[in-house]
């Protein structure tokens, strides 16, 4: 179905393009509530995002794609939110917290590899994908990644959103959010190589 | 000379090809020379692009349809003359 198509679906109120909108787009709306609100009131800025959007899709002017427009509404919820309750986050605190990416120990203090990546007897993308456990393995690494680095991971590797609409999504500088992504792309490394050492 | 620390860190910004020539440079100099590095970078590429094919844990079907009920009540309420046509 087109995108154009969708909409017009969506104004006039079929059930099935509903159906549609929520299974394809909740998941990347929670993970952008939960990255500027965190996850306990994530929920109920998705459910106000999700009432903003039906109000607001008549303007629907098609300058960008549906999806990043949503993204935007919610993003836009959930800083008033934040707003609302004197709160103050910015996703770009959380950069400074961790290390860069594979941990200190994986390192001599020369800057040497000391544990140096293990071959791979799974090469291939395509082959990774066919072990259903090894999909879980990396899902779950996924789950666990803090929210901000959840939400880009998602947005940029999942959903191949523009890095630039991502940043004024999650409202973070264009550097925080590359160390922020390649913590997360080296989380899911680990879970990769720890999977296939076993 | 970089390290093999430097290059674990500016491993995504290489493939992603966000890095300024010298750097690329010095980075391309440590790979030709560090099997381990090569090893690395290999990897990750390999691992951004199983990325591409995982999806979200998905919401439970419950939860979509009790969020489809709620927008269409929603949409019902707001229309004729409130929804911004």
């Amino acid at each position: 179905m087109s995108e154009q198509n969708l909409i017009k679906r969506l104004l006039d109120g079929d059930e099935k393009a509903y159906q549609q909108v929520v299974t394809d787009y909740h998941a990347s709306m929670l993970y952008v509530a939960r990255a500027i609100v965190g996850t306990a009131i994530a929920d109920e800025v998705v459910q106000e995002a999700w009432v903003s959007v039906i109000k607001a899709l008549p303007k629907f002017e098609g300058r960008s794609s549906l999806k990043t427009w949503i993204l935007r509404i919610v993003s836009n919820n959930a800083k008033s939110r934040l707003r609302k309750e004197s709160r103050h986050f910015s996703a770009g605190d959380a950069a400074d917290l961790e290390v860069i990416g594979m941990p200190e120990n994986r390192f001599s203090d020369d800057g040497h590899w000391a544990v140096p990546p293990q071959r791979w007897n799974i090469e291939s993308p395509d082959e990774l994908l066919t072990s259903q456990e090894l999909q879980s393995c990396m899902q779950q690494a996924i789950d666990k990644l803090p929210p901000v680095q959840q939400a880009i991971l998602s947005l940029r590797d999942m959903n191949d959103m523009n890095m630039t609409e991502i940043c004024k999504i999650l409202d973070i500088s264009e550097s925080n959010s590359r160390v922020l992504l390649h913590r997360a792309r080296t989380k899911v490394f680990q879970a990769i190589e720890k999977f296939q050492g076993n | 000379m970089l390290s093999c620390k430097d290059i674990s860190h500016l491993a995504s910004d290489h493939i992603d090809n966000k890095l300024p020539f010298l750097t690329k440079m010095k980075i391309k100099m440590h790979l030709f020379m560090c099997h381990h590095c090569r090893a690395f970078i290999k990897q990750l590429r390999t691992t951004i692009k199983t990325i591409k094919h995982i999806k979200p844990t998905p919401a439970k079907q419950s939860v979509i349809d009790l969020q489809v009920q709620t927008l269409l009540k929603t949409r019902q309420q707001i229309k004729p003359d409130n929804i911004d046509r």
